[in-house]
């Protein structure tokens, strides 16, 4: 048979020189050739000097939904477009951030691209100081003091900087305080009905004494304590806001351990008792298998009369009211615009025996990874710097960034740089609180937030949050060692001993990466 | 005669009404949740927060308003169709690398098949959580960060294992005379392998597909490490990240997103169920 004739095409092969192929040849090599034309731009992006800096960052999904918007279509567009830089916002849920920072640290470490560059966590990060840029850090606190914007307040230094290394391993951008929310109606009915030498004032708990004896008559309202004995958050920051109020803590100033050294160790024993008899007098036993969102949802939904929280339980009920009231029902026979008017947070922390001392529920701090890549990390400074500037409502506008961070949180964000936003302003919102209007409710309501200055202290006082702090707070050593003795499986004694043998082991591995100060 | 007989229709209807009994309980403990989750998603907040109104139905009017923060709010549209490419992808690697293994590991290798069997389904009980921060490197040098494609290319690392183990138990479970006689009628052994032996197969083909699909679609830890960004997430990282703000959750919007995201699924369920169930319980049974 009478092979088919191939067709053949001639193609250059150098400069001069031609070569006849087959068709077959010639398909190969068009098929090659188109693959590569549009495969290539995909595969081949060779970064140039020429292509503008690209910012990647990252942070939570924020509580105000408001708050989102303004950072990724206001604020962060009009600031790249100003400065010659792309930035690209990602958020998670605040939950997801620390499985996303194992994994960008581990890149981090082999020298990779660790997908972002810049990185909002909601607690203090120390155990990542290796791999994050720390002079970056400490250049952004620098410059924003210089320009008169600090004081960096105390509750932010002890949260952000290593006195073992002399390094700021975060900048925190902001706290948010973590009042006591309660019923104001119920509150009155249980006081009332407290007798007998011991009183409780009518408008409100000012100690942890009053919580459990009003909480005694709630809990036979019907209407319980709702503060958290489990792994959680919030069962995190309620058990240390206690234990500082009673003159005890898990460190010292030197991160020595100390919670079980006299004359700590008894104070460590009270605080256990009394939150055995707070639980058996004034709680229930859904309280040990509370979540972080337990709080908020068992307020709103009216079960609960007291909670520890950020001021989510007041702007969700505010929220409920303010729809109610569009749907045109009466403020004053509406059940939401009642729990709105009836949630109300306390002036400052609980007292213990010790004083009253709080804690932040969430510390907003922003790392910069050690990439190496100056560009980047130049633009990741500015940013930084310019969001903690758009603060003030007046910067913001004259740059063109909006309401600002503080507005556009709905008094949220608390600024760490105690000037970011003066205190007229914050106030000047504060007692005409738009949300609180639009809810019906008093535009006042949450002016008392700003005494958190005074009474807000980090996780970790009277030392700073430091990576073995952090260890503890993860693995949820404190909440166990409380929910042990409240339910009877230890006595304090025994739980205490066991909780600081076990916190004591973390000790001595950060301090063996010299990462944590003390000795014993 | 009539007195026997009362007694045994008596039992019949007994039997019967235990047997609709245990039914009714089943499928009410099966679909209540779908159906609280249905009814959640069309009602308003004040009614979802009012401890004293009936959680299973409408004490306010219902409002379309969480199905349209779903859909205007979020980015769930989306969300879907990136999860059907990762699944199908997921699926048509698995079993492009499953059925030749699985087939080899039955009929090639003897007794070292079933040690290599066994080996490689330990492979799969290495929980992801373990494995999340190498594989990120993994996928970091593979420059995959933040794309759709790092998901297809480490959810057959749990896929695959799994369905080589279940796919060469059913090979074992077609007896060899079949290919025997297709091999002496003159197919070669890929051809007895494709016109013989794979649509015998086709219950456990059936499985492993449902199997990686819904393991594709509900898995979490890679998704959350591997993609952050809004545009490339999948439904199972997409809606708990972005319908959940800090410690408020939106329930009506996370239960619409939940059942509708559910549906598919039982679809499929729906039309396959005989031989899903069958392939799993049929290796061996083919004789």
């Amino acid at each position: 048979m009478e092979g088919r004739k191939e067709e053949v095409h001639w193609v250059q092969v150098a400069e001069g020189k031609w070569r006849r192929i087959t068709r077959r040849e010639f398909l190969k090599i068009a098929g090659v050739g188109v693959a590569a034309a549009s495969l290539g731009p995909f595969i081949f992006t060779e970064k140039t000097a020429a292509q503008p800096v690209r910012l990647r960052v990252l942070q939570w999904r924020h509580f105000v939904p408001p708050y989102d918007d303004w950072f990724d279509k206001v604020f962060a567009p009009r600031w790249g477009a100003k400065n010659g830089v792309q930035v690209v916002v990602e958020h998670v849920g605040v939950a997801d951030l620390p499985a996303i920072l194992a994994a960008e640290a581990s890149r981090v470490a082999r020298g990779a691209d660790p997908g972002h560059d810049l990185i909002q966590l909601l607690s203090p990060p120390a155990a990542v100081e290796p791999l994050v840029d720390t002079d970056a850090h400490r250049e952004v606190i620098e410059e924003l003091v210089n320009k008169k914007v600090g004081p960096y307040i105390p509750l932010a230094r002890m949260s952000t900087y290593n006195p073992v290394t002399k390094k700021y391993f975060g900048v925190s951008d902001n706290f948010v305080p973590d009042p006591i929310h309660y019923r104001a109606d119920l509150w009155r009915r249980a006081a009332f009905r407290v007798t007998g030498p011991e009183r409780v004032p009518s408008k409100g708990p000012i100690t942890w004494e009053h919580i459990r004896l009003a909480g005694r008559e709630l809990k036979k309202l019907g209407n319980p304590v709702g503060l958290g004995l489990s792994q959680e958050i919030d069962t995190n920051m309620f058990l240390r806001a206690l234990m500082y109020s009673w003159g005890t803590s898990e460190q010292d100033e030197g991160s020595n351990v100390i919670i079980d050294v006299p004359p700590y160790r008894q104070r460590t024993i009270d605080a256990l008792k009394f939150v055995k008899a707070l639980y058996e007098e004034a709680m229930f036993p859904g309280v040990f298998a509370w979540t972080a969102a337990s709080n908020n949802e068992e307020f709103l939904a009216g079960r609960i009369s007291i909670a520890m929280n950020a001021i989510s339980i007041t702007r969700t009920a505010q929220a409920l009211a303010a729809e109610a009231l569009k749907r045109g029902e009466d403020p004053e026979r509406s059940p939401a615009v009642q729990l709105a008017r009836n949630t109300e947070i306390t002036e400052r922390a609980p007292a213990g025996p010790a004083g009253a001392r709080g804690l932040e529920h969430v510390m907003g701090v922003y790392i910069i990874w050690k990439t190496g890549n100056r560009r980047v990390t130049e633009a990741a400074k500015k940013f930084l710097i310019d969001l903690i500037l758009s603060y003030d409502p007046d910067v913001a506008t004259k740059e063109g960034w909006g309401p600002g961070k503080f507005h556009a949180s709905q008094a949220y964000d608390y600024p760490t740089f105690q000037n970011a936003i003066p205190k007229a302003k914050r106030l000047a919102y504060l007692t005409n609180d738009p949300v609180s209007k639009a809810a019906g409710d008093r535009p006042d309501k949450l002016a008392t937030i700003e005494t958190a200055y005074e009474w807000a202290y980090n996780v970790g006082w009277p030392g700073p949050s430091n990576a073995a702090i952090d260890e503890i707070f993860n693995t949820f050593i404190i909440p166990v060692m409380f929910a042990r003795v409240a339910q009877g499986i230890d006595t304090p004694e025994r739980a205490l001993d066991s909780a600081a043998a076990e916190m004591r082991r973390i000790y001595k591995k950060w301090r063996d990466q010299g990462l944590v100060g003390g000795r014993r | 005669m009539d007195q026997a007989i009362a007694p045994r229709s008596l039992r019949r209807f007994g039997l019967q009404t235990g047997h609709f009994l245990v039914l009714a309980l089943f499928i009410i403990f099966t679909a209540l949740p779908f159906a609280w989750m249905l009814i959640t998603a069309f009602k308003q907040n004040t009614d979802l927060y009012n401890p004293l109104n009936n959680p299973f139905w409408f004490n306010e009017p219902p409002t379309l308003d969480q199905w349209r923060y779903v859909f205007t709010k979020t980015m769930y549209a989306r969300w879907l169709v990136n999860t059907a490419f990762v699944g199908v992808m997921v699926v048509g690697i698995t079993l492009l690398l499953a059925i030749p293994a699985g087939y080899s590991l039955a009929r090639f290798l003897g007794r070292w098949g079933e040690q290599l069997g066994i080996g490689i389904f330990l492979v799969y009980l290495v929980p992801p959580t373990l494995l999340f921060i190498p594989m990120a490197r993994v996928v970091t040098a593979l420059g995959l960060q933040n794309t759709l494609w790092s998901l297809v290319v480490t959810y057959p690392t749990i896929t695959v294992p799994f369905s080589t183990w279940l796919l060469m138990g059913f090979f074992k479970s077609i007896p060899r005379d079949l290919e025997e006689a297709a091999l002496v009628d003159g197919y070669s052994r890929l051809g007895a392998f494709l016109r013989i032996v794979l649509p015998l197969a086709v219950p456990g083909i059936i499985t492993v597909i449902i199997f990686s699909f819904t393991l594709s679609a509900q898995e979490f830890v890679y998704a959350l490490t591997f993609v952050t960004a809004t545009a490339q997430k999948t439904v199972s990282i997409g809606v708990p990240s972005d319908m959940v703000r800090g410690d408020i959750f939106d329930w009506g919007p996370l239960m619409g997103s939940a059942f509708l995201a559910s549906v598919p699924v039982a679809i499929l369920y729906y039309f396959v169920l005989d031989r899903f169930v069958s392939g799993f319980t049929a290796a061996g049974a083919i004789r």
